[in-house]
């Protein structure tokens, strides 16, 4: 009774949102039919018949032999990343969630973009499970979910900078576009100017475009002449690609891509906290913390008691165990994969184990001595009677033996 | 013989248990009463009380002098949670009884002393439900009280001043019992004045014992709001400290 009162007084509390959160919405993938071994590429997921949507969570699996997950961010109105957003490569399942703190999803709308990247030819899906939410107020709306298939070719891609070779023959053609301030299509950067240049080889080479957006199947945009290297300044956080692309003289059309990673933002505000703030050292306590990085993620958190390190961990906890009586300082600092930190402090005080309600020891004392005096009676009278039988019984043996 | 070792083993062990046994006081004492609905039952009277019209009709008698629901009830109070004080009401002639059961509403045991002298029992004031790991518990005391017991423990118990008594109380997840009373220089106790502080899980906006997605969508709609079942710090203002304490205690649930 009384918990369905409590159940009322939230809902009253929430009643004009709930009002909303009505209907059933489905949330499915859209993304390219064919791509080529190597290749990165975007799938979105929607939602339609969305109403009043601030929260998602998408839950999914891939087939990962074909695809390996490269990465996640929430797009429409959603700009946050949710607690508990991961994936398990190994076993192909990710899990992703967002929310947004200002306008919400209606009808039919994007949440959130997945890249991936084909390993092998072949047949891949991508598979939203039951267990995803589309959440309005604390409703889940969700109805439905959805599969996308893919088509993996068996032309390959390259994934990575092309080295420079030495020689190349007239008939073939080389590509290598790379970065000096973003070298590593795999690692997370802080600066967000790009400087690009590109060596293409064999071919005789008519015109060279370039682009620089968001998008790994993205078009070239722009002509440029008389030049192998450019800069450009990516104006937000994300993943980034740059287009090369080339028309050669057998009037043929290539393109290489390169991947650029940017995080110039910091953590949101860390502020770690304890189960208990004042407690006896026998008391196990917890220490807990956690945010959140909208582009990179959380990579790790360090934690300091009174200055000193005494863990770099993912984990969101740190059991406080042996710690001296007196009052101790928590710092507590994550960093993103780019290293933007940002840290937070908090303070908890061992005390002294508190009185325990002692035991009167004599009480205790009797109690023992009771004990060993009922023991002591018991094998004295034991004793006593294993003796008299042996002298009783003796006698008798030596009339026989006679 | 036998007999004889066999109860006094178990005299013995049962003296061993007295030794690790707890009481309400104890740090590691836990509540795990949730049956009770956070201030159902409560008298308020707080001179300035004030709470929404969708709290009101779950906490009983409103006997502040200053009470004021907003019009049509608003969805997030200001002050969000009130401090509830449970005014004891001792019956006249005693004859012992009462007691807390029932779910936690406050209730007053009333005692007198061999001697016929009867002590007025202390008040009790706690914020509750509340999103912090301790409260400062405190009421008022009449002049001739010496201490305050709380939880059957006078430890920690401050007198702010001739008619007010304070104490720092660790709370635990869950419904934290309370059981005060007073006692005089001469030994005579007061009726038991008793009551329960609700310590939520930091994070769990819907009150479901576990944070999880549902908490966050929640979560959101309260953001850069006053709202106090989003408010883990209490400060007044839902933002991203808040959004960490929520992340901290992810998944989490008891």
């Amino acid at each position: 009774m009384r918990l369905l009162v409590l159940l009322t007084f939230l809902t009253s509390i929430f009643a004009p949102l709930q009002a909303l959160a009505e209907g059933s919405a489905s949330a499915y993938p859209t993304g390219p039919k064919t791509v080529n071994v190597g290749q990165d590429f975007n799938v979105v997921i929607n939602v339609s018949n969305a109403k009043d949507v601030d929260t998602i969570r998408m839950n999914g699996s891939y087939t990962q032999d074909f695809l390996e997950y490269k990465g996640a961010k929430p797009t429409g109105v959603f700009q946050n990343v949710s607690p508990g957003t991961y994936v398990d490569q190994p076993n192909g399942i990710f899990s992703f969630g967002a929310f947004t703190l200002s306008s919400h999803a209606n009808g039919v709308a994007p949440l959130a973009v997945l890249t991936f990247r084909a390993k092998k030819a072949g047949k891949a899906y991508i598979q939203l499970t039951t267990t995803s939410r589309l959440l309005s107020a604390g409703e889940d709306q969700l109805g439905s979910v959805g599969r996308l298939n893919i088509t993996i070719g068996e032309t390959v891609v390259p994934s990575q900078p092309q080295p420079v070779p030495e020689k190349v023959a007239p008939d073939e053609l080389v590509i290598s576009l790379r970065s000096k301030t973003h070298p590593d299509p795999e690692s997370w950067y802080t600066a967000s100017k790009v400087a690009v240049d590109w060596v293409v080889l064999g071919k005789i080479v008519k015109k060279t475009y370039i682009g620089f957006n968001e998008s790994p199947e993205g078009r070239v945009e722009t002509e440029v002449f008389n030049t192998t290297g450019t800069t450009f300044d990516a104006p937000t956080d994300g993943v980034w690609y740059v287009h090369l692309g080339v028309d050669l003289k057998d009037n043929t059309h290539e393109t290489a891509d390169l991947r650029i990673q940017i995080d110039r933002t910091d953590p949101r505000p860390i502020a770690p906290n304890v189960d208990q703030t004042l407690v006896p050292a026998s008391i196990p306590n917890m220490l807990r913390y956690g945010t959140v990085d909208d582009a990179s993620g959380i990579a790790r958190y360090e934690v300091y008691i009174d200055n000193k390190l005494v863990t770099s961990t993912v984990s969101t906890e740190y059991k406080l165990v042996n710690q001296s009586v007196g009052r101790h300082e928590v710092t507590v600092k994550a960093f993103d994969r780019a290293e933007n930190s940002v840290s937070g402090k908090t303070e908890f005080e061992v005390v002294a184990p508190p009185k325990i309600a002692a035991v009167k020891p004599p009480s205790v004392l009797w109690l023992w001595l009771i004990l060993l005096a009922v023991v002591a009676t018991s094998l004295i009278v034991n004793y006593w009677i294993f003796g008299k039988k042996k002298t009783i019984k003796r006698p008798v043996r030596r009339r026989l033996k006679s | 013989m036998l007999v004889v070792a066999v109860v006094c083993l178990a005299l013995l062990l049962r003296s061993v248990d007295i030794v690790f046994a707890t009481d309400a006081s104890s740090a590691n004492f836990q509540n795990f009463n949730s049956t009770f609905a956070p201030g159902a039952n409560i008298n308020q009277a707080s001179t300035n009380y004030k709470v929404d019209a969708s709290v009101e009709w779950i906490v009983g008698t409103q006997n502040s002098v200053n009470f004021t629901v907003p019009p049509g009830g608003v969805p997030f109070p200001d002050p969000p949670v009130p401090v509830l004080t449970v005014v004891p009401s001792v019956s006249p002639g005693g004859g012992g009884g009462g007691g807390g059961g029932g779910g936690g509403a406050p209730y007053t045991q009333t005692t007198t002393t061999p001697s016929g002298v009867t002590v007025p029992p202390p008040t009790i004031e706690v914020k509750t439900p509340t999103w912090k790991n301790h409260h400062v518990i405190g009421g008022k005391r009449d002049v001739t009280s010496a201490a305050i017991w709380v939880n059957s423990s006078k430890e920690g118990v401050q007198f702010v001043d001739h008619l007010r008594w304070k104490k720092d109380m660790p709370l635990f997840l869950g419904y934290n019992d309370l059981s005060v009373h007073a006692e005089t220089a001469a030994g005579n106790k007061s009726a038991v004045v008793g009551g329960q502080i609700h310590r939520m899980l930091i994070g769990d906006v819907n009150v479901s014992r576990r944070v999880d997605d549902a908490d966050i969508s929640l979560f959101s709609r309260a953001w850069h709001k006053y709202t106090f079942f989003a408010d883990f710090n209490e400060d007044g203002l839902v933002d991203d400290v808040d959004l960490s304490l929520l992340a901290s205690h992810w998944l989490n649930y008891y």
